[in-house]
């Protein structure tokens, strides 16, 4: 009784559980084809250029120029070569690349990729200028904690999409930030750009304005609904999808409420504002949060091998979550 | 009629006689640049800009010490056809964009190792733009390629490859060494 105070409206005891998402399946496969292709790339980031990233060949011609024989060249000869490039000419050629091209050319040989391991040059300062909204560039908050050109345009590929999200919300112009609108008795619900399914992967949280009844934070797969109506914690009420309620700290997936999280007597509410860190294990198919750098504890284990999105969902009008992607956290 | 001639010689005399420069490969050859072509590399402009014109037939030739004869030909020999254009200026376009005009296209259609040679060298010259049509050239090669076939077309070795090598060089040192020991060997044996 006491949590409904805060609320205008009273919601129904009755909640409608088999609500589909708005999104079409063909659309959601047209939006998953790209991002197949784009994981590689910072699965290879993650992992430091591994060799199970080079791509098969294609027997389509190489190129419209004669290709030289590839002869035997003494290692101890300095002459001028393709990997041998000086570093200002490597970086005039490479801005002639798009970024597909240029993931390519990382994979190619080690000066190429010592080249655009400089995550702050002209390349990806250019990048950054061309694809990032001019609010996040010029918010000095949001993405303060990436300190390189290169991570802030990876961030920007993982941030929330603006095509897989519940008609009540809203991606603000800084391309980072939902906003939900105040529509009554219905959940919403909205994905990230990219899924994940190898590697370790953190995603930067914050909830900013109200939480309401239900103001849930995990993980979800592509399938996972993102609409309903009612006010219901939606991340967690199927086999789709993980989320921990940050009003009561309770974990929920596949309907079931697996305890409270942290796992302490009386954990400490969320306060508006705090930073909550989503850390995605997929090697060993765990999940769990920090709090202002401070971990709470393994939150979910055995998770599927599915391809995983951060997802989040909300019920108060004018809520606003922003969610930024930092790559591998730092462990220790 | 006498004064109109004498007019007519004076308006033609700067148009008939360009100030040429000579300029020296590594390798000893002397080439000859026009002072209008200079005007493309920012590096003979600022070497020259000291210099009075009338000294420039008795000067030695400017020495580029790390230039070969033929790259320097080839860098004169566009800095001749695109004498008294502008200098390009970048846009911001991303990924750059820039169209290579159609001399510029033959021009270019030259061995990869020449191209690197020729891209290297406008970059110790500074000819932006030159040095803006061979990136090109070779960014256009490389776009939609897989790193194997990069690596096939710039004849990059792989880390297996350029083990391999070092290990042969090894073994050729050590087999160099060892006949070098038998040869000492010999050679007291038959002094005792």
């Amino acid at each position: 009784m006491a949590e409904n105070d805060g609320e205008t409206i009273v919601p129904d005891e009755q909640c409608n559980l088999t609500a589909s998402t708005p999104m079409k399946s063909s659309g959601l496969e047209q939006v998953e084809s790209p991002k197949e292709r784009k994981t590689s790339m910072v699965e290879c980031d993650d992992e430091g250029n591994p060799s199970s990233g080079t791509p098969d060949e294609s027997p389509k011609q190489l190129t419209p120029h004669s290709i030289p024989p590839r002869r035997r060249r003494s290692p101890r000869r300095p002459e001028v070569s393709a990997s041998r490039l000086p570093l200002k000419v490597l970086n005039q050629i490479f801005q002639y690349l798009p970024l597909k091209d240029l993931r390519s050319a990382m994979l190619t040989c080690h000066s190429w990729n010592n080249a655009l391991s400089m995550e702050d040059s002209d390349i990806w300062q250019y990048l950054l200028g061309k694809k990032l909204p001019e609010a996040a560039v010029s918010d000095p908050f949001l993405l303060a904690e990436l300190g390189s050109a290169k991570k802030k345009l990876r961030a920007w590929y993982f941030a929330w999409n603006t095509s897989d999200i519940s008609r009540n919300n809203y991606i603000r112009t800084n391309g980072f930030t939902v906003h939900r609108q105040p529509v009554a008795q219905s959940t919403d619900g909205v994905r990230g750009k990219r899924g994940i399914s190898k590697g370790v992967h953190a995603f930067d949280i914050t909830w900013d304005g109200p939480l309401g009844t239900v103001a849930v934070v995990g993980i979800a797969t592509k399938h996972a609904a993102l609409h309903c109506v009612g006010y219901v914690a939606l991340l967690g009420s199927d086999d789709q999808s993980w989320g921990w309620n940050l009003v009561d700290n309770v974990l929920m997936h596949n309907g079931a409420q697996l305890g409270v999280y942290p796992k302490m007597n009386n954990p400490p509410k969320y306060e508006v504002g705090d930073k909550i860190r989503l850390i995605i294990d997929c090697d060993t198919h765990v999940a769990y949060f920090e709090r202002n750098s401070e971990f709470l504890g393994i939150a979910f284990n055995h998770i599927p091998p599915l391809r995983l999105y951060p997802a989040v969902c909300a019920v108060y009008g004018n809520t606003e979550v922003t969610m930024v992607y930092v790559g591998s956290p730092q462990m220790g | 009629m006498s004064a109109e001639v004498a007019a007519v010689e004076i308006q033609e005399a700067p148009v008939a006689a360009p100030i040429m420069y000579k300029v020296e490969s590594n390798d000893g050859t002397v080439f000859e640049i026009s002072d209008e072509a200079v005007k493309q590399s920012n590096t003979l402009s600022n070497l020259i800009s000291t210099c009075a014109p009338e000294d420039v037939a008795s000067m030695d030739p400017i020495p580029i010490t790390n230039v070969t004869g033929n790259i320097l030909k080839m860098v004169i020999e566009w800095c001749e056809k695109h004498k008294g254009e502008a200098l390009p200026v970048d846009d911001d376009s991303v990924p750059k964009h820039i169209t290579v005009p159609e001399w510029d296209t033959n021009f270019l259609k030259i061995d990869n190792e020449v191209l690197f040679d020729l891209i290297v060298a406008c970059n110790y010259l500074d000819v932006p733009g030159l040095m803006n049509y061979g990136c090109k050239m070779v960014a256009m090669m490389a776009i939609g390629k897989s790193p194997d076939e990069l690596r096939i077309i710039f004849a990059i070795p792989t880390d297996e490859e350029d083990e391999a090598a070092e290990r042969a060089a090894k073994e050729k040192a050590e087999a160099e060494k060892k006949a070098n020991a038998e040869k000492d060997a010999a050679e007291p044996s038959t002094s005792k």
